[in-house]
This record gives C-alpha cells, structure tokens and sequence, in this order.
C-alpha cells in the first residue's frame, strides 16, 4: 500500500491525506509532518517542521515494456529550504532512500 | 487522496484506432497495438519496422494531481548497427507531432534522433507540445488528457543477420504532483 501524509498543526489539528488536499497545509501552522504506511507501522517517520521550509509530495511514476509490462511507484515526501532539496523516498519494497536528487535513484528492471 | 490513473495508448491505422492501456511495445510487420511476436513477423536485413504512436493517457484523475515530466528511453541491445529512432529529446523539441498513418519506411516524424539508451535526465516527451511546464497550465495534465506521440520506430541495417534478438525494455516515467 502506499505511504500517506499527516499533517499535524501546532495546535494540535491534524489534516490527513484520505480528507485533505496536499495543498489545504498551512504550512505556517505545521509541527511535525509524518509518514504513515499502514502496512508497516514501523516504517512509518517523522519530519519535524522549521520555519521556512517549503513541503514536497509527489509520486515519481515508471510503466516499463519488457516481455511484459511493470509498474513501479517512488513515493517522495521532504521539503525545500534555502534552495535544497531534502527528499524521503520510498521504494516499492517499502525501504527508504534520503536524497537530494530523485534523479540519483535509478529503477530498472 | 488518490494517484492518477494514467495508461499508454497507440494510435495505428489510417482510422485512427486508439487502443488504451496496451501492455506491449512490441513491433512488427503489422500497424497493431500489443503486437504478438512471431517468426512470422521477422523482417529482412535493411528494412524498417512499422512506426510506433504512443502516448500517455491520464484516464481519471479525481484529485487535480499533475502530471509533468515525462521521460522516455530504451534499454537493452541493438543487433550490429540496427537502430531505434524517436522524435523524443531533451531539446530542441519540436513540439507535439500530429498523428499520421503508421509507416513502415522510414519515418517521416520531425527531429528524430536516436533513442536514449539510459534516462535522459530531463523531460523529452511533451505535453500541449512542451517540455516545460508554464505557469498558466501548459505543458502538464492537472485533469485528464493526452500527452504528445512518442514515435519511435527500429531499422534492421543491411549487415544485420539473420536470427532471434535480445529484447528491448522501453520505459515511460513521469511524475505526478499532490494537489
């Protein structure tokens, strides 16, 4: 299953991905932003919020034509601050990579 | 929050046959989507495969995520100096390619090069005929859509022999931004 999103406010309200649009963040109001992946409580994490960082959140997407087709998702979570890139990663198999170009990430079957 | 639903799709015929959500890319001596590969579709040295006209469909899209970024290359062997061509690339794209009856000389789709063998770092396929998203919308999918024709096509060299080759595996990657 893939990972997704909680937004938890200083003041304690949480915003979840299942009710909520990535966009609807006030960033100005966020704590802690946290990873959840359902299927493995313990890979789920935390990134605890800094003023002036700028949230990230997409999904890099590979449909590759072999002998057959295969579908691979990257989800990326992270944030830019001063110009850089922190991206959180995970991978199909549900590891994770930190990194601050996705591009570095290669997937090939 | 749910990601987008997006396909491949070709375009073959001059009837404009679209099938959706192919699963193969395999070519052949035939203008069909999903090509099954047999002796019977073996093509002599010096000759072309037929074109591909392929795009990405985003089918559904509930949330408003976006759609950029898309990238196309081949992986895998050529046999001696056969080569693939693609009107896919980094620059100098000249813009979305209009759909015209797949062929099987050599293509006529403008600015081919040869097709990346690796990622090419960058968008090389475009959407609304540009790699580059703008802020007032073009160059992405943020409802559902089309991207522009990735065509691509194989020519067997005249010293090329006779026998089976190794497959190739063409990717198709794209990202898609949380709206």
């Amino acid at each position: 299953m893939t990972p997704t999103w909680e937004a938890q406010y200083i003041d304690g309200t949480i915003l979840k991905e299942d009710t909520h649009k990535f966009r609807e963040i006030d960033q100005s109001k966020l704590a802690t932003f946290h990873i959840v992946d359902a299927d493995n409580p313990d890979r789920s994490f935390i990134l605890q919020w800094k003023e002036g960082r700028k949230l990230i959140h997409f999904w890099r997407h590979l449909i590759i034509h072999g002998v057959e087709e295969t579908r691979i998702t990257l989800t990326c979570f992270g944030y830019e601050e001063k110009g850089i890139k922190n991206l959180f990663v995970v991978m199909p198999d549900g590891g994770l990579i930190i990194t601050d170009d996705i591009d570095s990430i290669k997937v090939e079957i | 929050m749910t990601a987008a639903v997006v396909d491949i799709c070709e375009t073959n015929t001059v009837s404009v046959t679209v099938t959706d959500a192919i699963t193969s890319s395999n070519m052949g001596i035939t203008d069909t989507a999903n090509t099954t590969l047999t002796t019977a579709f073996a093509i002599p040295a010096d000759s072309y495969f037929y074109e591909k006209w392929q795009r990405l469909h985003v089918h559904t899209n509930a949330s408003g995520n976006t759609i950029q970024g898309i990238r196309v290359w081949c992986t895998g062997t050529l046999p001696g100096s056969d080569t693939h061509t693609t009107n896919a690339r980094t620059g100098s794209y000249a813009g979305a390619a209009s759909y015209s009856t797949p062929v099987i000389t050599q293509t006529a789709a403008a600015n081919r090069q040869t097709m990346p063998s690796s990622d090419p770092g960058a968008a090389n396929l475009g959407i609304g005929g540009t790699l580059t998203p703008t802020s007032n919308g073009v160059g992405l999918i943020s409802t559902t859509g089309y991207s522009d024709y990735m065509v691509h096509q194989i020519h067997v060299d005249s010293a090329t022999t006779a026998g089976p080759s190794s497959a190739l595996t063409l990717y198709f990657q794209y990202d898609e931004y949380s709206a």
